[in-house]
């Protein structure tokens, strides 16, 4: 179906956010718009639509001339993370191995203090412990058990598991959970487990989810992988209906394809077959695979995303082509076995709050946030302390006029109040001073999180480009890369839209990892590397036709899917693994392996140093995984022809005084989509769109490329 | 010519004393704060991304899963002035180490070069035993020596006299394992290789040292690569001027701080370890006064403080100084800039000779436990002293001691292994004045406690868990409870070729409560050997998962046929294991807080539900009647209960004049058990002050002198 | 500087506030005024006229009696003398050890007596449970906080 002015939207990816919902379509050509709209947490449905709403009106299109055109819909959805905040899934039970039946409310101790800030967590007064998803009423052991090496020491006492059971169904719980220690390795404990419960459940005439550790979270560290199956039971079946009605309600608009749901590790999947607990980081993937997919354009391998939005400033990494996950994340102070894009979020957005340290007068940025409510002094809601965005508007970078293209009157004697009696007073300075404090810590924080992110991996800045995005994220770019050795800082006219962009641009794709036992002695011969290596072979082999079936039943094309070979390996008993894309998809001779160890090796010494390498303790490879991928359309960005560059005429506004460096200076202020490609503007100069400002201070300079793309580089 | 360092470390001390501050002004701070606190976040920065990326490298459940790992930026007179998060204790000993290597000529012979490291686990110099293995490397710009970057772990095998680093009865310092008292282990940023071999052939597992070792290495190298681009960015006297001010900077917060929190006044404790030694058992007598002073400055005296002895319980000077600062930093300090000034308001004295400053390197500091007490002690002085001045959320009662299994022998891969289960750090944690202590998250040298999982530690180790619950009734009653530890128990399996041993304590009550809280009960652990549970398994047979409710009569002994030993204390040799055998292995619990009659019943109630607690101490201890059946509290036959408590307190309770007239008669007969009255003979002997005092409390003569318990058994002989 | 009213300290007294709001005044830097404003909340609620100089443990206080003395007392009202007194010499003792012991503590949660024995402090006129001392058979009563009053009332003015 096409509009009047022939224009096929052929994509269109949601991003729903604790504030706002974010809509991004594209069309056949590959031109794009974005909408944006308040979330409705009731009724996603709704917030949802609207957002597409706004999109497509600037098209003169509606929402049902959208929907049926689609081949892709998708959705970054926080309904898991939802309802884990607020503690509203559904009632599983727990059967674990005997004995560890108090593990949720022990919290293996981490998770009394794992999300705190550096002063709460050295200050014990201020831990607690989490109200547990499964009361203790609701768990029950097994005597069973399995050891390190796999082998049975106890039998699964079948009694206990069928006694368990009836407990359980009592107790009215409508999942059941199975976690035994080392089930990764030997499931044969759950898996049997599994079958008596749906034995009893049948006896019973009723019915009843079961959902076994091993199948969500087959990896070591018994916590996080219990803590991922119970919260698959709790929230999996809330979210696949949320996706149902979600579908419904399109489909009734016009939408004829599948919905397709964003997983933490930065693949779509669709609605139907998607885990809830794979949905847990859904959102902020998208920004890091946009990254990633500009990276692809512009021929990049290595990028740095930075999103800066309200509360938090997030940095994600793409290295060599490939997304950084972290296999042990945390979320609601939950430790959980799952892989997620790896995100580092700080908690400095323009929302953080400013304020001196009562006994040494220091300025400090955050972490307290004034958030979207109140929100910063200057949104005049009744917030009193002084935020970064006041900061920025006290600077004269934010027009109080033309912020979220006037939706948001900004009062500036407000913030600049707040500012003077909380900040400049107490440190002898003026308000300008103070504000252009704040914006520099704030900045220095950011910047921080940049390297040192990067320093922990291994990585040389160098290597990197930055892309800037986010609300807020043009406005401090300049600030937060000052003095960073990067290949290039990019920024984009859509900021405030890049994650639903960048997610637009997802493959689908789907993660397999299995537990294996590979210890590969440093006197290790050709005939025990060939005999460990076919063991690794087999499971890749599995692990590939597994997810292909997956891939195929999904409806897709078999010969479109795609692998990435994974290992996860370590020197001999270290307990922290790499992930090494394998060069090879299987290791039959004593080479494959050479190639699969100098791969590690060569990494190991990047993350690290070369005084860190043990190869005198030889090999182990606990886990090895697969990646099962098939691309799919994607939004284009479409190149112009460079222009001069000067900027049109009619890109230029209104000019104000912005502070910069000590003092006040005249700045050109320009509409961000009325500037050409090719324009050079140099700083101090301000360019502005509806939903964001880019910021240019003295000594930087801007450059559109063909596709748009500013370009901040040194004047 | 430039000033050595031995001159520089003089002259540091020279100022201090002389202007009683760290730095005269602090004039990059008063000129441009923003920058000033610039720099440090980047410090700060830096000492991080050394913690996590060492804790990658390390091999070390220890390191990698525990956290028992710290980073940190030094002056080159090696004063702390950024420090990671981690094991704060450790803070003071890395100082000690530099200060020592400088003492010692070592910048004369064998030299500070560029890429070099120094590694050192000489608790005389700088730890709390042997297990406590650092490693600094000098930051050199443009010729000049500008400051030292270090990290420490906590290694669980050191190659002693039995496995595990913990060493339950050393009698000397040479049962320890292997100290190599500040060693040159890496030279070009390149380790030794002939210095790895005698680890390698030296300890029992050599994976955890040498990968620690790494993981050092690489941190102070990212530490020491960061500063140089910091010194380039900022300029070197900048920095240098810089990193006296933050110090400084802290002091003067520190002492405005306890200016406000704390009222003047002394606050005294008094905590209590025991050796165990065989023919020896002495309790070991670890007071506290703590006195804030009108100008903001806390003195910490340790006299009185038993002397040292031929067993592993005493500590170093650099142990205590560490537990104070962890201590301070915990209860006082949290959000300040961690560095050497938290230390310098603060006095420490230790006397010399005693278990917590001996006075020869022949004593073993393997389980530093007095020191410890000691500095948990000091916590609970600045809890009484927080109540003085109102601020009720921040007190707190003591935190527990803990005991843990170690093991040595074959692993179940067949490699030689010795090591130790380290859980116990997330023990059961004091009670607050209000609320309850929180159950398995902490201990007192690591705030961020945690206990890591069974899986880890199973590859690690090879007994196999049974169990691993929370400790029933463990921490101590109170209005508030303290936190309940872990409990654990364990199947010998996998290997034909162990021995298992623990450390723990004597039988004493090591986590005292506060206000009227009862402290935790006693330690202990239990071994079943030659125990049918192979049969019991093949049979089909309930096999135990725990002691179950009653510790009087733990299920395993009712449910399992066995030798079943009894270790109270939970201090013991390793000994050879065999398949099937079971033991235990318990974590501290912490002290409560105010009288337990004046628990919450739905407090009780939700502990019961948690299964934490029992029935039987719901009406024995809180007097609270709960109908088992309906979960329903009788309001009015609990207070009939408490009531009868009260009277039952006014019946048994003796005025205190009678009381201490009744035991002046006690001492006179001589008539202490034997670990008892040698602590008092020793410490009657060792300090003149506790003599007063003791001499004055109980209206004894100044002539009087006690017997020498011991002096009998030598007649016989 | 954080200021708060005084139904949240009340509360704080009280053991009136949820978790969360204890979190949230333990994260806080600590308030200038709270002295005087707990000496205030507490002295409202106490049946007794004379002023409080201090709060020193659970239930007892520093009292500054009509006559210019300072003095120990319960919330009871029950005295326990010269401030600058260890006020345990005039509390009820009861030592707890052996079959007393083995009556809150079960099978080995109990020290060996020959080590450690418990010393429980009743108010004789409530029979509250003020302290527990932890210490060996023949050890003196710990005096666990002496004040430098002079310090803290300077502080006052």
């Amino acid at each position: 179906m096409t509009d009047t002015l022939g224009r096929t939207p052929t994509l269109c990816y949601i991003d729903v956010g604790g504030t706002f919902t974010d809509a991004f379509i594209v069309d056949a050509e590959g031109d794009y718009v974005t909408g944006k709209s308040p979330s409705t947490h009731g009724d996603m449905a709704s917030g949802f639509l609207a957002a597409i709403e706004t999109a497509c009106a600037k098209w003169g299109m509606e929402v049902n001339d959208v929907l049926p055109s689609l081949q892709v819909l998708g959705y970054g959805s926080t309904v898991v993370l939802n309802a884990i905040l607020t503690r509203s899934g559904r009632t599983p039970g727990l059967l674990t191995t005997k004995g560890f039946e108090s593990i949720l409310l022990m919290e293996r101790g981490k998770q009394t203090w794992v999300d705190l800030d550096r002063a709460a967590r050295l200050h014990p007064m201020t831990h607690r412990h989490n109200k547990p998803i499964v009361p203790r009423s609701l768990v029950h052991g097994v005597t069973g058990r399995i050891d390190c090496l796999g082998r049975e020491v106890v039998p699964l006492y079948e009694d206990e598991v069928r006694s368990g059971t009836e407990a359980l169904l009592d107790g009215g719980v409508d999942a059941i959970v199975v976690c035994f220690l080392w089930s990764f390795l030997n499931p044969s404990h759950e898996r049997r487990t599994a079958e008596i419960i749906a034995e009893v459940a049948q006896k019973r005439g009723c019915e009843v989810r079961v959902v076994t550790s091993v199948d969500v979270s087959p990896v070591i560290r018994e916590l996080p992988r219990m803590n991922a199956a119970i919260l698959e039971a709790y929230t999996g079946d809330i979210a696949r209906g949320a996706f149902r009605d979600m579908q419904a309600r399109l489909e009734e608009r016009g939408f004829r394809g599948e919905l397709q749901i964003m997983q933490s590790t930065g693949g779509l999947a669709p609605a139907v077959h998607v885990r809830g607990v794979d949905t847990v980081q859904s959102g902020p993937a998208g920004g890091v695979i946009g990254g990633r997919y500009i990276g692809e354009i512009y021929g990049f391998n290595n990028m740095i995303t930075t999103d800066v939005g309200g509360t938090s400033f997030d940095v994600g990494v793409v290295s060599g082509g490939v997304l950084n996950v972290n296999r042990e994340s945390s979320v609601a102070r939950m430790l959980l076995g799952i892989p997620m894009v790896e995100i580092l979020s700080i908690g400095t957005g323009g929302g953080t709050i400013a304020r001196i340290e009562a006994l040494t007068h220091r300025l400090e940025i955050g972490p307290q946030s004034a958030g979207s409510d109140p929100g910063p002094v200057c949104y005049g809601r009744g917030g009193t302390e002084p935020t970064v965005t006041d900061a920025d508007l006290a600077l004269g970078y934010l027009d109080p006029s033309y912020f979220i293209g006037g939706r948001i009157k900004l009062d500036l004697e407000a913030a600049r109040r707040a500012i003077k009696e909380r900040i400049a007073e107490p440190l002898g300075m003026s308000v300008e001073e103070a504000a252009e404090g704040i914006k520099t810590i704030a900045d220095a924080k950011m910047r921080d999180a940049i390297s040192g992110l990067i320093a922990t991996r291994g990585f040389e800045l160098s290597d990197y480009h930055l892309l800037a995005f986010g609300g807020a994220g043009p406005s401090h770019m300049a600030g937060y890369t000052e003095g960073l050795k990067l290949a290039g800082i990019m920024a984009f006219p859509f900021s405030a839209a890049f994650s639903a962009f960048g997610a637009a641009a997802a493959d689908y794709e789907r993660h397999y990892t299995r537990a294996m036992n590979v210890i590969v002695p440093p006197e290790a011969s050709d005939e025990v590397k060939v005999e460990l290596g076919s063991q690794i072979t087999r499971v890749w082999r599995e692990l590939r036709e597994q997810g292909l079936a997956q891939m195929q039943r999904e409806g897709f094309d078999p010969s479109v899917v795609q692998f990435r070979t994974l290992a996860m390996i370590r020197y001999g008993r270290q307990l922290n693994d790499l992930i090494v894309d394998s060069p090879v998809e299987q290791l039959e001779t004593s080479t494959d392996w050479d190639r699969l160890i100098e791969t590690f090796e060569k990494l190991y010494e990047r993350m690290y140093a070369i005084a860190a390498k043990y190869p005198q303790a030889g090999y182990e490879i606990l886990e090895v995984g697969v990646v099962a991928y098939t691309e799919k359309i994607r939004p284009k960005l479409r190149a112009e022809a460079l222009g001069s560059a000067k900027p049109p005429d009619d890109s230029l506004k209104v000019p104000r005084q912005a502070w910069f460096g000590g003092g006040w200076r005249d700045v050109r202020v320009f509409a961000m989509t009325q500037l050409r490609p090719g324009n050079e503007l140099s700083g101090p100069v301000i360019i502005e769109d509806s939903t964001t400002t880019l910021v240019v201070p003295p000594g930087r300079r801007i450059r559109l490329d063909e596709y748009r793309t500013m370009w901040m580089e040194e004047a | 010519m430039m000033m050595s360092l031995k001159d520089r470390l003089l002259e540091r001390d020279r100022r201090m004393a002389e202007l009683g501050r760290y730095e005269e002004k602090l004039e990059l701070k008063e000129r441009d704060p923003i920058r000033f606190e610039l720099l440090y976040s980047k410090m700060v920065e830096s000492v991080t991304s050394a913690h996590e990326v060492a804790r990658r490298v390390s091999a070390s459940p220890m390191s990698r899963e525990l956290g028992e790992i710290i980073f940190g930026l030094y002056t080159p007179e090696g004063d702390a002035v950024a420090l990671s998060r981690g094991l704060l204790i450790h803070v003071k000993t890395m100082s000690r180490m530099i200060k020592w290597m400088i003492e010692n000529g070592y910048e004369d012979d064998p030299g500070f070069a560029e890429g070099d490291h120094y590694f050192n686990n000489d608790p005389y110099i700088g730890g709390a035993h042997c297990p406590d293995q650092m490693i600094v490397t000098p930051i050199w710009w443009e010729g000049e020596l500008v400051g030292w970057a270090g990290g420490l772990t906590h290694t669980p095998e050191t190659g002693g006299s039995e496995p595990g680093g913990f060493i339950p009865f050393a009698r000397s310092r040479f049962d320890e394992g292997l100290f190599l008292p500040c060693v040159k282990v890496a030279e070009n940023d390149k380790i030794k290789r002939d210095l790895e071999v005698l680890v390698e052939r030296g300890i029992r597992s050599p994976i955890y040292w040498l990968t620690d070792n790494r993981a050092k290495i690489t941190g102070s190298q990212i530490i020491r690569e960061d500063v140089k681009g910091l010194i380039g960015q900022f300029g070197v006297d900048y920095f240098a001027k810089a990193c006296r001010e933050y110090i400084e900077d802290t002091r003067l917060a520190a002492e405005q701080r306890i200016r406000k929190v704390l009222p003047p006044g002394t606050y005294r404790e008094v905590s209590w370890r025991g050796s165990m030694m065989p023919g020896d058992e002495t309790l070991l007598h670890g007071p506290v006064a703590m006195t804030v002073t009108r100008e903001g400055r806390l003195n910490f005296d340790y006299e009185g403080m038993s002397p040292a002895g031929r067993h592993p319980f005493q500590g170093t000077l650099p142990t205590i100084e560490g537990l104070v600062m962890n201590v301070v930093i915990q209860n006082l300090f949290y959000d300040l800039k961690h560095n050497e000034g938290v230390l310098l308001n603060i006095g420490l004295n230790v006397p010399k000779g005693s278990a917590g400053n001996p006075s020869s390197i022949f004593y073993p500091t393997a389980l530093w436990g007095i020191t410890y007490g000691a500095g948990l002690a000091s916590g609970q002085a600045i809890s009484r002293a927080y109540y003085a001045k109102g601020y009720r959320e921040e007190v707190h009662a003591t935190s527990a001691l803990s005991s843990a299994y170690t093991a040595g022998g074959l692993d179940q891969y067949g490699r030689p292994f010795g090591a130790h289960n380290f859980e116990f750090a997330a023990a059961g944690l004091f009670a607050t004045a209000v609320m309850d202590g929180l159950d398995t998250a902490g201990v007192e040298f690591n705030p961020e406690g945690e206990m890591g999982d069974a899986e880890i530690w199973e590859q690690m180790l090879p007994p196999v868990y049974l169990s691993r619950e929370i400790h029933v009734d463990g921490g101590g009653y109170g209005k508030y409870r303290g936190g309940n530890g872990v409990m654990s128990l364990y199947l010998v399996s996998g290997t034909k070729d162990i021995d298992i041993g623990a450390f723990g304590a004597a039988p004493i009550y090591s986590a005292p409560g506060l206000m009227g809280g009862y402290p935790a009960g006693a330690l202990y652990m239990w071994v079943g050997s030659r125990t049918n549970m192979h049969r019991l398994i093949a049979e089909g047979r309930p096999i135990p998962s725990g002691e179950g409710e009653d510790p009087a009569h733990p299920d395993f002994v009712e449910m399992v046929e066995a030798r079943w030993e009894l270790i109270p204390g939970a201090n013991r040799s390793a000994q050879p294991a065999r398949e099937g055998d079971l033991f235990t292995a318990m974590t501290g619990d912490g002290g409560g807080f105010g009288d337990p009659i004046e628990r919450d019943p739905e407090l009780i109630l939700r502990d019961l539900e948690n299964q934490v607690t029992t029935h039987w101490t719901a009406r024995h201890v809180y007097c609270v009647a709960i109908d088992p059946e309906t979960m329903e509290v009788d309001v009015a036959a609990t207070e009939q209960l408490r009531r009868k408590q009260r009277e039952e307190r006014r019946s048994v309770g003796m005025p205190a004049q009678q009381y201490k007239a009744r035991e002046r008669e006690t001492i006179l007969r001589g008539d202490l058990a034997k670990p008892t009255a040698r602590m008092f003979h020793a410490v009657l002997g060792s300090s003149e002050a506790f003599r007063r005092a003791f001499l004055e409390f109980w209206g004894l003569p100044e002539s009087w002198e006690m017997t020498d318990p011991d002096r009998d058994d030598e007649e016989v002989e | 500087m954080p200021e708060y009213p005084d139904e949240l300290i009340r509360d704080l007294l009280r053991d009136g506030l949820s978790s969360e709001e204890l979190e949230g005044l333990q994260r806080q830097d600590k308030d200038e005024d709270r002295f005087e404003q707990v000496l205030r909340l507490e002295q409202e609620r106490l049946e007794w006229p004379e002023r409080i100089l201090l709060c020193l443990q659970a239930h007892l206080y520093v009292v500054e009696k009509d006559d210019g003395s300072k003095v120990v007392r319960c919330d009871c009202g029950q005295e326990f003398g010269d401030y600058q007194r260890n006020w345990k010499e005039s509390a009820l003792v009861f030592e707890r050890a052996g079959a007393d012991a083995d009556a809150i503590y079960r099978g080995p949660r109990v020290a060996d007596p020959d080590w450690s024995i418990l010393r429980e402090f009743y108010c004789p006129g409530c029979a509250t449970q003020l302290d527990v001392e932890v210490v060996p058979r023949g050890y003196p009563f710990i005096f666990n906080v002496e004040l430098d009053l002079g310090a803290v009332e300077l502080r006052r003015q």
